[in-house]
């Protein structure tokens, strides 16, 4: 039976995700192994969104995820449902990117970038100098969470969302808003010109990728259970899903969860051999790909015929 | 009250030399290569290292060391424009990437090399008294220090042939080329004076945060950078020194505000916030800062 290209894609996807699904059974080492793999396939997928495809640099990436985890931990701590408080994150997340994106989306280029840098370093300093939800100390939520704590749960609703993700990156890399945001990444004077209506693009784009982040931010609150500022913030978050975007390859669909998948290993074989050199590696990782591998693991395995069908 | 205040902008003033001088190193390779270097405040951290390092193995105060930690600071931006930058001018997103993975890269060298230990060098000669405003003498050396460098800074670049054809290029690339500047070695050496720069603002800074040395401080010193370079305009020589003298009083003036009239708040940590607020506004109102943009 020969498939069709559609559906051929589809099947790769699904397997990719059902290998994580057995891996993730296998043993509770490996479930937390996946559950990292998936935060960060979804953190960084998102992120795909607005850097890969619409071609605008974040790099505060982290701020969206944060917002997700604060109002989690909120929400909890005031006795809400679970469930509730995770969906709440990502629409709070929301609400922070339309807000956000409504004055940092005015600038472009490398203005934004520095923009939202500065944002990521304001938000967790604006926590610490009010001491809103525990401030500088943090919150322990555990007595919260205890009763309901289950890492094959928070494994298997990483995976819908994840999966949700990257089938959205699909219909958006399809559809004519996937078209106006790489015309976008092209050339921007040129699409306005093209009349693409390139503010309301982009807002779109920066509140899908806000929204799906602040959903992951609620979970990884539960994996968290103690919740601190500078360590739900630190910039290195940012730094890793921009690392997994161009390890995968930007504007590809199975770059991000590729490169997740290739990233937690690395950090798991680092994490064992040489503590503490993390995030040196990765700074170097990510120099490395810049210079010599521009397009990434997707881009590298396009240039074979027979994979270039398969691959988004 | 009134004396804190006088007290309080004095400091302000000491801490802006510094501020002006690294927004100085930063303006040139934004206003030449038109990229932002985010590592930026990585070399400044360096060179506060390089400080400490001379004040325990050779005694150097942070002013003898002076000379030592801008030899350094040549050689580091010459060896990181050779393997990195000199192949990121073609896209300014790619460069703030890039230079953002060359901060981590050195950050945490840093503290894998020298630990995340807070240092400092306990170098005092007293102080002296003013109408009840109270000077450390080491303090009114860096000032002076600083001075003598920002003017050296503003003779080359509007003096010395390198320091033009620095501007030219910055106004132009393509008809600079066209007059004779050979735009590829301007760069180089404007990328190591820029990196000498830093490295030397941040010796001096080690005399104003007596215990404070360590491999994170970059980030706040990154987010201050932006924001005076943003302020002053950027790529303007000017306004590195305007939008320095501007936050280095706010930073002092707005904990004690806070103190005094706010509530709940913690001051020193809320003022990184205020300050994100004014980049941001900045950027709004009027994005090319208050001097505009460009060369002048």
């Amino acid at each position: 039976m020969k498939l069709g290209k559609y559906s051929a894609r589809m099947a790769l996807i699904l397997g990719f995700y059902a290998f994580l699904a057995i891996l993730a059974l296998f043993s509770k080492a490996y479930a937390d192994v996946v559950f990292y793999i998936l935060l960060v396939s979804v953190v960084s997928q998102s992120l795909n969104i607005i850097f890969g495809i619409a071609g605008l640099v974040s790099l505060g990436q982290v701020v969206f995820l944060g917002i997700g985890v604060y109002t989690f931990t909120f929400l909890i701590s005031q006795g809400f449902n679970p469930c509730l408080s995770v969906i709440a994150g990502g629409f709070a997340s929301l609400i922070f990117a339309v807000a956000v994106g409504a004055v940092l989306l005015r600038l472009r280029g490398i203005f934004f970038a520095c923009a939202t840098l500065i944002l990521s370093v304001a938000v967790p300093y604006f926590i610490i100098g009010t001491g809103i939800v525990g401030g500088f100390a943090g919150v322990n939520i555990y007595k919260y969470i205890s009763s309901f704590y289950n890492i094959h749960v928070l494994v298997f609703s990483l995976l819908v969302i994840s999966l949700f993700t990257t089938i959205l990156t699909i219909k958006i890399l399809e559809s004519p808003f996937g078209y106006s945001l790489r015309a976008l990444k092209a050339d921007h004077d040129a699409a306005e010109t093209t009349g693409i209506n390139t503010f309301r693009q982009k807002m779109l784009a920066l509140c899908v990728s806000a929204m799906l982040t602040g959903i992951a931010g609620g979970i990884l609150a539960i994996k968290q259970a103690y919740i601190l500022p500078l360590v739900v913030f630190d910039p290195l978050y940012s730094i890793e899903a921009i690392l997994v975007v161009l390890l995968g390859g930007p504007g590809t669909v199975m770059g991000p969860v590729l490169g997740a998948f290739i990233y937690e290993m690395l950090r798991d074989i680092l994490m064992r051999f040489a503590p503490g050199f993390q995030a040196f590696i990765y700074g170097i990782l990510v120099i490395a790909i810049i210079l010599r591998a521009r397009e990434g693991i997707v881009g590298l395995l396009k240039k074979n015929k027979k994979l270039q069908k398969l691959l988004v | 009250m009134f004396d804190l205040i006088v007290q309080v902008l004095v400091f302000g003033v000491f801490v802006a030399a510094i501020y002006s001088l690294q927004a100085l190193g930063f303006n040139i390779v934004v206003g030449a290569m038109r990229i932002l270097n985010l590592a930026h405040a990585e070399f400044v951290v360096l060179g506060a290292y390089i400080s400490y390092w001379a004040w325990v193995f050779f005694g150097f105060n942070p002013i003898q060391s002076i000379p030592l930690s801008a030899l350094l600071g040549v050689i580091t931006g010459l060896v990181s424009y050779d393997f990195l930058i000199k192949r990121l001018v073609y896209s300014a997103d790619v460069a703030l990437v890039a230079t953002f993975a060359l901060s981590l890269v050195l950050k945490e060298g840093m503290k894998i090399f020298w630990t995340a230990n807070y240092r400092g060098i306990p170098w005092t000669l007293g102080s002296i008294s003013f109408n009840g405003i109270t000077v450390p003498i080491t303090y009114i050396y860096t000032l002076i220090g600083s001075l003598v460098l920002i003017l050296a800074v503003y003779i080359i670049m509007y003096k010395t042939y390198f320091g033009k054809a620095c501007r030219a290029v910055a106004f132009d690339r393509e008809t600079a080329a066209i007059c004779g500047v050979n735009v590829e070695r301007i760069l180089r050496y404007g990328f190591a004076f820029s990196s000498c720069l830093a490295f030397v603002s941040g010796n001096l800074l080690t005399v104003y945060i007596s215990s404070g040395i360590n491999p994170y401080m970059g980030q706040v010193i990154m987010v201050k950078c932006l924001i005076i370079v943003t302020l002053g305009g950027l790529g303007n020589p000017w306004g590195a020194l305007i939008g320095g003298l501007t936050i280095g009083m706010l930073e002092q003036i707005i904990p004690v505000v806070l103190m005094n009239y706010v509530p709940n708040i913690e001051p020193f940590m809320f003022t990184p916030f205020i300050y994100s607020l004014i980049f941001i506004l900045i950027l709004l109102l009027k994005p090319e800062g208050i001097l505009g943009g460009g060369v002048q």
